[in-house]
């Protein structure tokens, strides 16, 4: 697992890296699922396509998970694996195409955790560091 | 934001002025004691990148407000404004600013009395708790009873309360107690995003997770009987309270109007000071669309509010058979909204949009806007705690009115991060301790419990000990668990 909780007020911050930037991405969606069930145990059986773009990075970040939180509660899905997640460099910003996998959100089945109200920009930030991509936000809960 | 100094001038116990600096339209003022007062200015020069005390200078900064930058006991770094945060703001020159709402628009608390006392419903905890735990739809994923087309929808995002009401949630009588009559006009659904309807079409009567709970209490204290007997309340007496808002519809609306917002901010040259304080001009096509969204989303929680009371009237009755008749509302108010008020300030009487994040309508004596019983009184606040502490009812007063445009704390605020909280409470021993304490607890999960276990707060008692005490809201009663549903 390449993210981990931070301190962050009242509501919750997650802080993720990997090595490559659809790594990062991918592996952000997967924090901010952990926080509604255990991520492991999520079925593959639902998938969703999604594309985005956006002027920077932070931007394209936030649209990222608060269109996948947004899809989640609309479906009534949870999402463990985003596959074929690419992003593309343009003149006018950023663009990113990725598939997201999950399954339908079961009581009976997951140990369930916080319903996440709103993904925010407070500390939201995105950096290319010495030892690879590293990404923190905090979500309302 | 480097050169700010960060100095208060004390006004007196409870009250603190933020001295006019750089770029602020009006002084700061903070309803706080004095460790908190100390607490902010610590964490403000200690350069936290996230703190009350900035937020309350930057709310003051924006175009338009007037008076002061408010922040109250229970203040704590929130979204663009404080949280426990209140400004408000001329109508020709203001602006209107989504982050003095937030994500859960109109959050707030349903307060209804029932005719038991401790005593009787003693020996039925068990049965009832079971009861609640499985009429109200609760925690990550559930869905209400009511299933919604968007016409429906959109007839309850111009209706309010009475659209559940109609549905067979709960009595016409129930609307004289809440806020607005529980249906604020000027809401335009045309102004909501579909994908926001389409997010609320299962969650009319959902009590969602994190903080928002549902309570049986008891009122262990009455401290002003004159204002208990106003709002029918008597000690020993058996209560109801409803902690929700407007779920992913109010959700949704947050967080589509940033965007439209940051692109307002642009377009009219407004400070943005930081990503989520954006506005509009309250007089602009784009700050008319987001207050009457915004509008919906008090409406969506009224009726969210109201089905949830009709379900725990149905788990009463089926429980213990309780008539449904027989639990009246004692009041409902929101925390998270913005609405225009006619206010007096500065010697001038002017209607203003005024913004409350975290903070609670507490008009005092006489104001038109209050139940024809609670006007000699003032208006009641209800204040949540935390599972195992208490919860209160405060009361508006002419102070408040006088100082912070009617309006009062909300809650605790919480002193610890949620991950700080799980690793230092685990669900079950939280739900051990509860029971220890007589408290029956249900919830539909242990992690979201150990978040939201009582060590995690602000001692409650000390952030209304402090809003009693400045004189602002008084204290009329103090409420007790017997019984939590969380989701």
């Amino acid at each position: 697992m390449s993210f981990k909780y931070l301190d962050h007020g009242a509501d919750i911050g997650l802080e993720v890296t990997n090595d490559s930037l659809e790594g990062l991405f991918s592996e952000a969606g997967r924090a901010l699922f952990s926080l509604m069930v255990d991520i492991e145990g999520i079925q593959r059986d639902e998938s969703l396509e999604l594309e985005l773009s956006e002027q920077n990075l932070e931007d394209l970040l936030y649209e990222w998970l608060s269109e996948l939180l947004s899809l989640s509660n609309l479906n009534g899905q949870v999402y463990g694996e985003f596959s074929k997640v690419t992003i593309t460099e343009a003149v006018s910003g950023y663009g990113l195409e990725a598939v997201a996998r999950g399954e339908n959100i079961d009581p009976e089945k997951h140990e369930l955790g916080t319903e996440v109200k709103a993904v925010t920009y407070q500390g939201l930030e995105i950096n290319d560091t010495e030892d690879g991509w590293r990404c923190r936000f905090v979500v309302d809960v | 934001m480097n050169e700010r100094k960060y100095e208060l001038n004390k006004i007196d116990e409870y009250t603190w002025e933020v001295p006019k600096t750089g770029n602020m339209r009006v002084s700061g003022r903070l309803f706080v004691d004095e460790d908190t007062a100390r607490g902010l200015v610590d964490e403000a020069r200690g350069g936290a990148d996230w703190n009350a005390l900035d937020q309350v200078i930057n709310v003051a900064s924006l175009p338009g407000i007037v008076k002061a930058s408010i922040g109250l006991a229970d203040i704590h770094p929130g979204y663009g404004f404080p949280i426990g945060g209140v400004a408000a703001f001329e109508k020709e020159k203001g602006v209107a600013v989504a982050g003095g709402v937030g994500f859960d628009i109109n959050c707030g608390v349903r307060l209804m009395e029932t005719p038991l006392t401790t005593n009787e419903v003693e020996k039925s905890k068990e049965r009832i708790a079971d009861a609640l735990y499985e009429t109200i739809p609760a925690g990550l994923g559930s869905e209400g009873e009511i299933d919604l087309s968007i016409n429906e929808i959109n007839h309850a995002l111009t209706e309010g309360a009475q659209f559940s009401i109609d549905r067979g949630y709960g009595f016409e009588s129930d609307r004289e107690f809440v806020e607005e009559t529980g249906k604020i006009e000027g809401a335009k659904p045309d102004h909501v995003s579909r994908r926001a309807k389409q997010r609320q079409f299962k969650q009319i009567g959902t009590l969602g997770s994190g903080n928002h709970y549902l309570e049986i209490q008891k009122v262990e204290e009455v401290y002003e009987p004159e204002a208990a007997r106003a709002y029918g309340i008597s000690e020993d007496q058996v209560v109801i309270s409803i902690h929700t808002g407007s779920r992913a519809l109010g959700h949704q609306i947050g967080q589509d109007y940033l965007k439209k917002l940051e692109e307002a901010s642009k377009k009219y040259d407004l400070p943005i000071m930081e990503k989520e304080l954006v506005s509009a001009p309250i007089d602009s096509p784009e700050g008319h669309k987001y207050l009457s969204a915004m509008r919906c989303g008090i409406n969506c929680a009224f009726a969210n509010r109201q089905a949830l009371s009709g379900l725990a009237r149905r788990s009463l009755k089926r429980s213990i058979g309780l008539k449904p008749r027989d639990i009246k509302t004692v009041y409902e108010v929101g925390h998270n909204t913005a609405k225009f008020e006619r206010h007096e300030f500065e010697g001038k009487n002017e209607e203003l949009l005024v913004h409350r994040k975290g903070s609670t309508r507490a008009f005092g004596p006489g104001r038109d806007e209050l139940p024809e019983a609670y006007k000699e009184v003032g208006g009641p606040l209800l204040v949540g705690g935390t599972m195992g502490t208490s919860s209160y009812i405060l009361r508006g007063s002419k102070k408040s009115m006088n100082e912070t445009f009617g309006s009062g704390i909300h809650g605790a605020g919480r002193s610890m991060s949620r991950k700080k909280a799980k690793s230092k409470f685990w669900g079950e021993d939280v739900e051990k301790r509860l029971n220890k304490e007589g408290i029956t607890v249900r919830t539909h999960s242990y992690p979201g419990l150990a978040e939201e276990a009582p060590g995690a707060y602000k001692d409650v008692d000390r952030v209304v000990s402090s809003a009693h005490r400045s004189g602002l809201t008084p204290a009329v009663a103090k409420l007790k668990p017997l019984m939590v549903v969380k989701g």
